[in-house]
């Protein structure tokens, strides 16, 4: 992934290009939105469940620094020992000492975004310890050394095909088949014998409760049970921006959470983690650990408009609606966290000079705002992403570095062109005579390329109003 | 691991300087919490959270105190159960205390309502005695994981008692303790629950409100809407991936 220069055009080129990954994703994508659609068929009540949960997740980072405090306390006061990481690095190294000093060597892992975030899986298997990802669709890619392309379904640009010739080349005895059942089967089989042996269990948290120091965590396979229910050790990772203040708050939470993700009114599993075995109990870790990772999420809260992009709840239902993200895929976005949550996320977390044109993959249509769950201004966050890349004073990290003399030179001239009346008509006139000649070249041969050129028309919008008496002033 | 403890220590300082700069100071506040819910009676109830739990492919029978283990039975025998993981001491009655007493305090004569209670652990036993059922072998949890594992995992279906359930999510509320450990409901193929009807709550706001959850947590506390399932394969819906293939409600009324 990222040690490839990151070339966000020409992945878009090839991502078009690939009609299985389009067909595969438009089929999925169209399942989800009508998932979704189907269960919340009452726009009143979805409107007022986007209300609460907008509102409470804003509260939520509002005060954040006083709610981690607490859920530090309570996790404390549970048994549950909490590591704070400030970096990537940070977090990779917390995860590395705890399974070094205990001589541990057989991990399973969870769904967790943050740990793909942390490249955990690299950097565990560069010191000798190869976590299993148990979750199916992980553990489908993570057999095809693919990362995840969607947040919810992470091996959704595979087909059946794909998953069965990956089953029969990988995993010993394995016959070829095409039926879904029997690959589910397979890969319980596998798994539970990787359950049993485990010694550590790795896995996100959906959402943490700072008044009882819980941990939440949401999944319908059971595998998020298993890593964080059997071995010894349970390493929790979570971002800093996932707790909120009350227990009464989960519930929209969770209804917009499961609802937005796959249509589903609930998870088969809703779990609730408050502190490791306690005397007397006879299962769960003895030790749970909860490593809270900044990651520059700090640095998003100190700004005033930037900071929404925090209150996500990782529902992914920008991605399923966007109409960039349904035509390209999660991989061609070259980072962790693909379509429009990630054209604004990503950039503020590697810095804009890093990710270059990635804010540009947006039409703009605010699909993903009117479905966002926790109502973030995706579109008005991207556009201001896109200023800062321009902009020598932009506050979001690497800012300024798309800025380009041409560029600018041209929106001088169009800006000149507009405030005085004279130079307008002059210029409209030479476009409507000369504008079809253009020479295909440069930026503009770029912009057609996939576009066909609009021909100006004959007349100019005043020509026109002039001959027909029209009043102009 | 004393140098690990130190960079975490400074790392939270910085975290936390750096979020008490921001400025994010205004804030709606939420809403009144869903005040569009309604709240159901309790044949609404009972007949919603069957509805719902069906839809993920729970099965659900409906019973009461005296003939439930009848249902158990023919449970076990249809399925070819030959190993029950059960806890021998555990019953209804103590899951439903808190309401016994908020009963006592409303209205003194409204608990002489209240049925005696359903001792899970122990209608198990006098059942399999009475009716001479060998076929299928009773299991205790008997000792810690480490030593039980091998046994587990070889258990066909485990029998547990649940805190209530919601209505409105089609969900069950699992409340593991010493009794019943936690992976009682997740590594045996079938997993069967028993519902008191009178615990079965509109919505999980209520749940947690009347259960007064917020006062403290037990280690885990588990929603279980359904066997387990994914749908990672091309969207294709499969159910027992790595929990139980199959969940069984007994609703004892």
């Amino acid at each position: 992934m990222s040690h490839k220069p990151f070339n966000f055009r020409k992945n878009v080129r090839e991502a078009l290009d690939n009609k299985q990954l389009r067909g595969n994703l438009r089929f999925a994508m169209e399942t989800m939105i009508r998932n979704r659609k189907n269960l919340f068929n009452d726009p009143e009540r979805l409107e007022h469940l986007r209300e609460t949960s907008s509102a409470i997740r804003s509260k939520s980072l509002a005060l954040l620094p006083r709610l981690l405090e607490k859920l530090e306390q309570n996790c404390h006061q549970n048994g549950i020992k909490v590591h704070w990481a400030e970096t990537v690095d940070q977090g990779n190294r917390i995860v590395l000492d705890i399974l070094n000093s205990r001589n541990v060597k057989r991990v399973v892992k969870g769904k967790s975004m943050v740990s793909e975030e942390m490249h955990l899986n690299r950097f565990l298997e560069k010191n000798g310890i190869k976590p299993l990802e148990s979750d199916l669709g992980e553990y489908i890619i993570q057999l095809a050394g693919e990362k995840p392309s969607h947040i919810i379904v992470p091996a959704i640009h595979k087909n059946k095909k794909e998953i069965a010739e990956l089953f029969h080349k990988h995993i010993p005895d394995t016959p070829y088949t095409e039926k879904v059942e029997e690959l589910n089967a397979i890969a319980r089989k596998v798994l539970r014998k990787h359950f049993y042996e485990a010694e550590a269990g790795i896995s996100g948290v959906n959402m943490a409760v700072a008044e009882t120091g819980t941990l939440c965590l949401v999944e319908n396979e059971g595998n998020g049970r298993m890593c964080t229910t059997l071995p010894q050790i349970h390493i929790a990772l979570m971002g800093i921006e996932k707790v909120v203040e009350k227990l009464e708050e989960v519930p929209p939470l969770l209804e917009l959470l499961t609802g937005s993700a796959t249509g589903q009114r609930m998870t088969t599993y809703f779990n609730f983690i408050t502190s490791p075995r306690k005397p007397g109990e006879k299962d769960g870790p003895s030790e749970v650990h909860l490593v809270l990772l900044d990651n520059g999420r700090s640095t998003i809260m100190a700004d005033k408009q930037l900071y929404e992009t925090l209150k996500c709840i990782r529902c992914g239902t920008c991605l399923n609606h966007c109409p960039v993200y349904t035509r390209i895929g999660g991989h061609a976005y070259g980072y962790v966290y693909p379509g429009p949550i990630g054209t604004i996320l990503t950039p503020q977390m590697e810095g804009v000079d890093k990710t270059q044109s990635l804010p540009d993959a947006s039409s703009l249509c605010n699909a993903c705002a009117e479905v966002c769950p926790v109502k973030i201004p995706i579109p008005d966050l991207i556009r201001r992403i896109r200023n800062d890349s321009k902009s020598s004073s932009g506050k979001t990290k690497g800012s300024g570095s798309g800025r380009s003399l041409m560029e600018s030179a041209v929106w001088k001239g169009w800006a000149l062109m507009n405030s005085k009346p004279e130079l307008n008509r002059l210029g409209m006139k030479a476009g409507s005579l000369f504008g079809q000649y253009l020479p295909k070249t440069g930026p503009l041969g770029k912009w057609c390329n996939i576009r066909s050129m609009p021909v100006p028309a004959k007349k100019t919008l005043h020509m026109m109003a002039d001959e027909e008496g029209v009043d102009r002033d | 691991m004393k140098k690990g403890w130190i960079v975490t220590k400074q790392s939270r300082d910085k975290i936390l300087k750096n979020l008490n700069r921001s400025q994010v100071l205004h804030f709606p506040f939420p809403a009144e919490p869903d005040n569009l819910e309604k709240k159901l009676s309790k044949q609404d109830r009972i007949s919603l959270l069957k509805q719902n739990l069906e839809k993920v492919r729970a099965e659900v029978r409906l019973s009461n105190r005296t003939e439930w283990v009848r249902e158990l039975v023919d449970i076990v025998e249809s399925k070819n159960i030959s190993k029950l993981l059960y806890s021998p001491d555990v019953g209804l009655d103590g899951r439903i205390s808190g309401l016994w007493h908020d009963a006592v305090k409303i209205d003194r004569l409204k608990t002489r309502l209240y049925s005696p209670a359903v001792e899970i652990g122990a209608d198990i036993r006098k059942t399999w005695q009475a009716d001479n059922i060998t076929d299928t072998e009773l299991v205790e949890y008997g000792e810690e994981i480490e030593i039980f594992k091998p046994n587990l995992f070889e258990i066909d279906a485990a029998i547990t008692s649940t805190k209530g359930a919601i209505a409105e999510n089609g969900a069950l509320i699992l409340w593991p303790d010493e009794k019943e450990p936690r992976l009682m409901s997740l590594v045996p193929p079938i997993h069967i629950a028993l519902v008191e009807a009178s615990t079965v709550k509109t919505s999980f706001a209520e749940a947690i409100e009347c259960g007064k959850w917020s006062e403290g947590m037990p280690s885990n506390v588990v929603l279980v809407s359904g066997p387990s399932k994914t749908a990672d394969i091309e969207l294709v819906l499969a159910f027992g991936v790595h929990g139980p293939k199959e969940l069984i409600v007994i609703i004892v009324d």
